[in-house]
């Protein structure tokens, strides 16, 4: 990868990168440094590193960064309940910030593939490779997810 | 294709939402769908659960991200570069040294002892080939030697005082005073040979003084350049070499060795 490549790169993936750990995290602050510090590995390793795969390989980076922290301060990261109250009070909620809600009461991994798979357009192979899972693992996961998502929208739904 | 029932549905709709069921099939099993409101509203419910992309205004400057990198010499390059500088410098000066003649100026001599009633003997050079040389010439020290030799070995008597003249000192001041007056410096040949002494030649200019001058010095080749990382070292260390050492026939118990890679001058007192 050339300096040009790499930095089409950062124009094109910076921020879907840290859009993807910022959901995860829930903290700009550590989501950025994540984001930094898998460039900065990028950059280093950018002999090493065909163009086509730099998405992909920013991803696996990020996130294994991310497993990191969130295992270093072993945090839990939820979405804030204030979407709740404000869904409540809306006469009609915001289906976004609904399903945001949900998406932040799902397990980490969960979470991951699902943001991989319809944020990022990975196919199931290639968030494999970046969670470190093998293919059926992942779509069992991803069906669970979006069965968490479809149950909580329905059970919502019949509230309203 | 599946047919649809309350335990298959949820995998049926996930497996159409993934786009695993696709063309015919999938038209199918949609229409099939829509005519079941209860599936339809499920359907649209699971349609739900695709997380679109958001324009939430979620982003970060990602300017400082971007690189410009600084041109950079490759190591190996330093390095190569390093090597020739020092091998061309390495090899300048040992052809350097092997392409010139030797070549000694005799600056002014220090006292080492005065004596009273006695003279310095002198080196006669003036009568040494100028039609050679010509009279503001460097006249190689191994001239001066030979033609030295030649005049000592002709009289067969110590020469009477005779002044010693180089381009940078045309006069020796008398110092250095002995009662027998001989040449300083002598070719190893005009000596006797009972006097000369088993380095090199000797030369016994009085009891307590001799002056030796060898031109093959122990260790050191005459005829041949050094080779190999001698000859190296030998370019890059420099010239004559002197040192001071222990030397039991002296009065003083020491003596003088001037030496480069040609010649070797031992002086006792």
């Amino acid at each position: 990868m050339t300096e040009k490549e790499y930095n089409i790169t950062v124009d094109a993936h910076g921020n879907a990168l840290f859009r993807f750990i910022y959901k995860n995290l829930n903290v700009r602050e550590d989501a950025e440094n994540i984001v930094q510090d898998a460039f900065e590995s990028l950059w280093l390793n950018k002999s090493k590193v065909e163009y086509e795969k730099s998405k992909s390989w920013l991803f696996t980076t990020a996130y294994r960064k991310m497993i990191d922290q969130i295992r270093r301060e072993k945090k839990t990261v939820e979405m804030p309940e204030i979407h709740k109250e404000k869904s409540n009070e809306a006469a009609q909620p915001d289906l976004r910030q609904i399903v945001n809600t949900a998406l932040g009461k799902l397990p980490e991994i969960q979470k991951t593939v699902i943001m991989l798979r319809d944020y990022e357009g990975y196919d199931y192979a290639e968030i494999g490779n970046i969670t470190g899972l093998n293919e059926s693992q992942v779509k069992v996961y991803i069906f669970r997810a979006r069965q968490t998502l479809k149950n909580y929208l329905v059970s919502l739904e019949n509230i309203i | 294709m599946s047919k649809i029932n309350d335990n298959n549905i949820d995998d049926i709709m996930f497996r159409l939402l993934e786009g695993e069921i696709t063309g015919t099939e999938r038209e199918q099993l949609l229409d099939a769908i829509e005519a079941d409101p209860a599936y339809s509203e499920l359907w649209k419910t699971w349609q739900r659960t695709i997380l679109l992309p958001e324009n939430d205004g979620l982003t970060m400057d990602t300017r400082s991200l971007k690189k410009k990198a600084a041109y950079t010499i490759p190591l190996f390059y330093r390095y190569a570069a390093a090597a020739m500088v020092i091998l061309g410098l390495s090899f300048g000066l040992y052809y350097q040294r092997a392409n010139t003649e030797t070549t000694v100026a005799v600056g002014p001599l220090k006292p080492i002892q005065k004596m009273s009633g006695s003279k310095v003997p002198r080196l006669e050079i003036d009568t040494v080939s100028y039609l050679k040389y010509g009279k503001d010439t460097f006249v190689p020290l191994r001239e001066k030697i030979r033609h030295t030799a030649s005049v000592s070995k002709d009289k067969a008597t110590p020469v009477p005082e005779k002044t010693i003249r180089n381009e940078h000192n045309a006069e020796l001041p008398e110092q250095l005073v002995l009662p027998v007056e001989l040449p300083l410096v002598q070719k190893p040949d005009a000596i006797a040979p009972e006097k000369s002494i088993q380095t090199g030649n000797k030369n016994h200019v009085h009891d307590d003084v001799y002056v030796s001058v060898s031109t093959e010095a122990p260790g050191i080749s005459k005829a041949e350049p050094k080779k190999g990382i001698r000859a190296l070292l030998s370019s890059l260390t420099g010239g004559p070499q002197i040192r001071i050492v222990n030397d039991s026939n002296t009065r003083t118990n020491k003596k003088i060795i001037i030496q480069n890679n040609k010649y070797q001058i031992i002086a006792g007192f």
